[in-house]
């Protein structure tokens, strides 16, 4: 047979050696548990990154909630409600744009005694899917919106 | 009798077992911790509305000509008047009090009572809201209790 006869450099060629380590199953546990945990841990930034969304979410909402009750207090758009709003986006750092809708206003901005309102925030949430190092970020714009309902708890006697 | 033993006693397919059990268990306590957070959003949503229709009441049945003069006085008969056709008409409840959306039953209010003092003018409503779980076969209807207050105060020195 030939193959008895193979010289020494022969069987130490690079690719037989390569195609013997390729077989060798002696330390696949190992490799396995690495693409493993980097299987696991590339799931779990992207997890994380998409919370950025739903956590942008719930703070938008927040906003909303806090100005729609400011609104019922008052019975009107006020400076209060608009204090509010600002201090609000400071707080989160969103720049929300809001507008009340659905509203009967009586004697300029007055909402009587349970008259409904409804207060509609938007926003697009820029959301970053990969920054390279030699281009600006690629980011997708998700829009956002928020609409309550509120309901005046002020009771204004006005002039017929 | 022996046939029984022999099933009992072999352990083939033990694991298929094990596998529908742990499903089961994992399936119940989701629907156990849904059914929570529905019905808890329920009652703080329920618990909201009612107490801006408390404060709505309160403030449209202060008297005036009693303010004029620094004091703090409310029609309460009045006020329970306003509750009612505010449960009525801005909660939409039915006669029996109870809330539809569309054909389907939601929940209904058990008022117990109801308490309005003309000084202090303060209204208070005590009662339950009965409503519906998926595990209603096992524990029947479901009373969450609930006791919602509103007192107008002066916060300005008057009166004799």
């Amino acid at each position: 047979m030939n193959s008895r006869h193979q010289s020494t450099g022969e069987r130490n060629s690079p690719l037989l050696l390569f195609q013997k380590l390729l077989h060798d199953r002696k330390g696949s546990s190992y490799f396995d548990l690495m693409i493993k945990t980097l299987v696991v841990i590339t799931l779990m930034v992207t997890v994380l990154s998409f919370l950025s969304i739903f956590t942008t979410y719930l703070n938008l909402n927040h906003i909303c909630r806090r100005v729609v009750r400011v609104v019922e207090l008052e019975g009107q758009v006020s400076d209060k409600a608009y204090g509010v709003f600002y201090r609000l986006k400071q707080q989160t750092g969103l720049s929300p744009e809001m507008t009340v809708e659905d509203v009967n206003y009586h004697d300029g901005q007055k909402i009587q005694l349970r008259d409904t309102f409804t207060i509609t925030m938007t926003y697009s949430h820029p959301f970053t899917i990969f920054t390279p190092s030699f281009a600006p970020p690629v980011k997708i714009m998700i829009p956002m919106r928020v609409s309550i309902t509120g309901m005046s708890e002020k009771y204004w006697k006005l002039s017929d | 009798m022996n046939k029984y033993k022999y099933v009992l006693q072999n352990r083939k397919g033990d694991v298929f077992i094990f596998i529908v059990i742990l499903v089961f268990f994992i399936l119940t306590l989701s629907a156990i911790l849904i059914e929570y957070f529905r019905m808890e959003s329920l009652y703080q949503q329920v618990e909201y509305v009612l107490q801006r229709g408390v404060n709505a009441s309160v403030e449209y049945a202060m008297l005036d000509e009693y303010r004029r003069d620094g004091h703090a006085r409310m029609d309460s008969a009045l006020a329970e008047e306003r509750l009612y056709e505010y449960l009525h008409e801005s909660m939409k409840l039915d006669a029996d009090l109870s809330k539809y959306i569309g054909e389907e039953w939601v929940y209904e209010l058990e008022i117990k009572h109801i308490n309005a003092t003309d000084i202090p003018p303060r209204l208070t409503l005590e009662g339950a809201l009965k409503t519906r779980s998926i595990f209603s076969f096992l524990t029947g209807d479901v009373r969450l209790p609930f006791r919602i207050s509103s007192v107008n105060t002066r916060i300005e020195e008057g009166g004799s």
